[in-house]
């Protein structure tokens, strides 16, 4: 993919972010104001974790904050290691997807009922 | 008021290292750090090498490191930088060629690789005009502060990226390339894009704005960095130029003269 695409997924992933991380920060933090009932609680998170709106809001999160966050890594590895342009590709491909599988997998699992 | 000059001095024929050698002398009101290299010059050490020309901010051979910052020797003012020990070495970010002389080859080589001249549509208009393209002021102000560029390479002494990857293109060249893709009478934007988007061009930037704060010009290069990254996505329709020929015929006697063609 050309570096023009690259770095506009990373802006569109910023503007994802800026949504679906200000409902999680919203919901955890305001939880006075928004009247919500103890966001930490052990069955209040089980039941956010069953809740399909929940589990598409986490995906589309966790997607979004990993592209964002492993696209920044790469400029700044780049920037200290300009000669190792594919190393570096292929690192942050493999930690993303590693950091992509587990964090689905803690999502999903939680939805079916675990 | 005396003045410490401590200016950087390095002869690659006999020097291992570059070291810093002192001047002091009476600096009088109205000489700028230019005038006081010229007069160490002539007055106390003639090995001394510095580059300069025109001595009127024009030419952009001056530009060196004084008090740690890049500037046209010549368009700043000894006692106006409020100090009396003002320490000058060559640009950063560039090899070192002889005492305050930087090599700016790559200066010029990265400009020259974004293509820095008006791409007219057809090749032939190229070789041979045949007219003039029209620009209103409106066109003319999509560019314009982009076009006070002087190739002094300032910009690129400040631009922390390319101090850590010197193929990065730089403000210099990034700016002009949006310079001419701005200009309504050019139509070389893919050949430029096409040169920048790559992992080493145009989005290793960011945003550290040195290059801005550096210019001596008033030259934006950031803002046209940026406004490059947006014309990837969002390509506004821009006024297509008209061409208009040469008007060959000669005015009646006495009639009042056209200007002439530029072309
Ligand atoms: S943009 Fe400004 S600092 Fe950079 S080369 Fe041009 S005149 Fe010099
Ligand atoms: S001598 Fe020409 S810009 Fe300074």
């Amino acid at each position: 993919m050309s570096e023009s695409k690259l770095w506009f997924l990373f802006i569109v992933a910023a503007l994802i972010l800026l949504v679906f991380l200000g409902i999680h920060l919203g919901y955890m933090h305001l939880d006075n104001i928004l009247g919500v009932n103890d966001p930490l609680d052990y069955n209040n998170v089980k039941t956010r974790g069953q809740d399909t709106f929940w589990l598409v809001s986490y995906l589309i999160l966790l997607v979004a904050a990993l592209y964002h966050g492993m696209y920044g890594l790469r400029t700044i590895l780049l920037e200290y290691f300009p000669q190792n342009l594919k190393f570096i590709n292929g690192l942050i491909g493999i930690i993303g997807f590693l950091a992509l599988v587990l964090g689905s997998y803690v999502v999903i699992y939680s939805y079916i009922g675990g | 008021m005396k003045v410490r000059f401590k200016i950087w001095r390095y002869d690659p024929a006999k020097d291992v290292q570059p070291y810093f050698q002192d001047y002091t002398f009476d600096v009088k009101e109205g000489m700028t750090v230019l005038d006081c290299l010229y007069y160490i010059k002539e007055n106390i050490d003639a090995t001394l090498a510095f580059r300069a020309s025109c001595r009127m901010g024009i030419c952009g051979s001056c530009a060196m490191y004084i008090n740690k910052k890049p500037r046209l020797a010549c368009e700043t003012q000894a006692l106006s930088l409020g100090t009396d020990v003002i320490e000058i070495a060559p640009l950063p970010n560039y090899k070192n060629i002889k005492d305050l002389v930087p090599d700016l080859t790559p200066l010029f080589e990265k400009h020259k690789n974004v293509k820095p001249y008006v791409i007219p549509e057809n090749e032939q208009e190229f070789i041979n005009p045949t007219g003039e393209y029209s620009q209103t002021p409106a066109e003319l102000e999509e560019y314009l502060q982009f076009a006070y560029c002087i190739k002094c390479g300032a910009c690129l002494a400040a631009c922390p990226t390319v101090g850590t990857t010197p193929d990065f293109p730089g403000p210099q060249a990034l700016a002009q390339a949006y310079r001419y893709n701005a200009d309504n009478r050019d139509f070389g934007e893919k050949e430029r894009k096409v040169q920048v988007d790559n992992p080493k061009g145009l989005w290793r930037c960011h945003m550290a704005g040195a290059c801005a704060e550096a210019c001596p010009k008033g030259v934006d290069p950031a803002l046209a960095i940026q406004l490059f990254k947006r014309s990837f996505f969002f390509t506004g329709r821009k006024p297509k130029a008209r061409l208009i020929p040469l008007n060959k015929e000669k005015p009646a006697r006495g009639g009042i003269k056209a200007p002439e063609p530029t072309v």
